[in-house]
């Protein structure tokens, strides 16, 4: 159990063979597989939904770029946050980032070639943005990649945590790195990664406009309440490993409006972003607009949720 | 997870004594659902099973390579939104009809506007031009 354990752990990260002192070639490719795993299992119930190739050429351009851009920074934030020790740096994150990008476009290329739904004869345009579109759930699930399909990567850390990561392995990576000791900001930004994992998904997809379509206000009404309720009740009330525990003299609706409520509202903003850049709420008045973001949310509330129990 | 690191972590992020911008950003998105849980619950109170109201209007009309072209929106101002909406643009002259043209919108989402084109062979100023919805279905 040890040696598996530790060779985890020092190949736990994408680059982290070159910057480590006892990296190697062979861990470095250990760090890739893992970031190519990590974008299979995020990105490939996108690429394979028809809507996001039509996206691909469909797609305002100017969205997709800022969308692209828009990716780096919470590439950056997501390696970070989860994915190495604070010593690391932003150096050593960015190039992370750039790696888990470069996985994010190399993936999706091979994969929607095989797919066929990438051929010699169409445009470079079409080809390029629908690469470039898939690249983004990609490289996030690459990145997402190490702590999902490994511990998270605390080798010099000390020997507690060490012995700690070992018996309990899952867990600990949830909770270990992020949520001790940097407080409320990366919560919140936790939080968004988790929304934006289940958005991502389910944004492109017609359902759901038109679930929002079918629902009269009263069932987004429904969905506000069970969407903050099950949010709130997931990770604080019935207080899962990895997620807060409450102490005893603090009341209920302190973490309600300390963290539910921002948490949902990060969860609405995404699907209201997410919605957006596919191009679902053009020429949209406002109320369909905000039954549209309210159906996205109630997945994203749900990913936010449970992304300190994932991540 | 052991004692001391959930002992810290609620101590750290659940103290009774947060940082005031936790407040002000709890209180902030407080308000922000608050606002739009009254303006979907004002929508519920007064919206009666409403009907899905639909208009057309030319915006553009020019010729391209496929033939003439007139461009259009679909409005809705129902409350309620219509789907597989179609569209019949007809010139006519007199009580004969030149030409036909049609397309089906998968959404016209209520309050909401949707544009389209619908093509044509012969000139639309050879005759009177006229487009308008011909049906939809409740999604």
């Amino acid at each position: 159990m040890r040696p598996a354990a530790d060779a985890g752990r020092q190949t736990a990260g994408l680059g982290s063979g070159t910057s480590r002192k006892q990296g190697g070639p062979a861990k470095f490719i250990v760090g890739i597989g893992r970031g190519v795993g990590g974008a299979l299992l995020f990105a490939l119930p996108m690429q394979m939904t028809v809507e996001m190739w039509e996206l691909g050429f469909i797609i305002d351009r100017g969205r997709l770029l800022l969308l692209l851009i828009v990716t780096l920074p919470l590439l950056v934030g997501i390696a970070h946050r989860i994915g190495f020790e604070e010593t690391f740096g932003w150096r050593d994150d960015l190039r992370d980032s750039m790696i888990a990008y470069g996985i994010g476009i190399a993936s999706s290329a091979i994969l929607l070639a095989l797919f066929r739904v990438l051929t010699p004869d169409m445009s470079s345009s079409e080809i390029l943005g629908k690469i470039a579109l898939q690249a983004v759930p990609a490289s996030i699930g690459a990145m997402l990649g190490r702590s999902q399909l490994g511990n998270s990567g605390d080798d010099d850390a000390d020997d507690d945590d060490a012995d700690d990561d070992e018996t309990d392995d899952g867990n600990d990576a949830a909770g270990d790195k992020g949520s001790l000791d940097k407080g409320y900001g990366s919560e919140l930004f936790l939080m968004a990664v988790g929304a934006l994992f289940l958005n991502l998904n389910m944004a492109p997809t017609e359902e759901m406009i038109l679930i929002s379509y079918k629902m009269t206000p009263w069932h987004a009404l429904a969905t506000i309440f069970l969407s903050i309720g099950l949010m709130h009740g997931f990770v604080y009330a019935l207080s899962f490993k990895g997620s807060h525990a409450l102490s005893k003299d603090t009341p209920a609706w302190h973490a309600l409006v300390r963290f539910t409520l921002p948490g949902y509202v990060i969860a609405l903003a995404i699907s209201l972003y997410a919605l957006w850049t596919f191009g679902r709420l053009d020429g949209m008045g406002l109320t369909p607009t905000m039954m549209a973001m309210i159906v996205l949310a109630f997945p994203g509330a749900i990913g936010a949720a449970a992304a300190r129990l994932i991540l | 997870m052991d004692a001391k690191d959930s002992a810290s972590r609620t101590r750290q992020t659940l103290d009774r004594k947060a940082h005031w911008i936790e407040w002000l950003l709890g209180g902030s998105c407080a308000l922000l659902v608050a606002a739009m849980i009254g303006w979907i619950g004002y929508e519920a109170l007064t919206g009666r099973e409403g009907q899905a109201e639909l208009s057309t209007r030319i915006v553009h009309q020019d010729k391209g390579d496929a033939g003439y072209r007139v461009m259009f929106l679909v409005g809705n101002t129902g409350k309620r939104t219509a789907s597989s909406v179609v569209v019949r643009g007809e010139i006519r002259d007199g009580d004969s009809v030149l030409e036909t043209s049609e397309v089906t919108f998968d959404y016209v989402p209520a309050h909401s506007s949707v544009s389209g084109t619908l093509l044509f062979r012969s000139p639309p100023q050879a005759g009177q031009l006229q487009v308008r919805p011909t049906a939809y279905s409740d999604p």
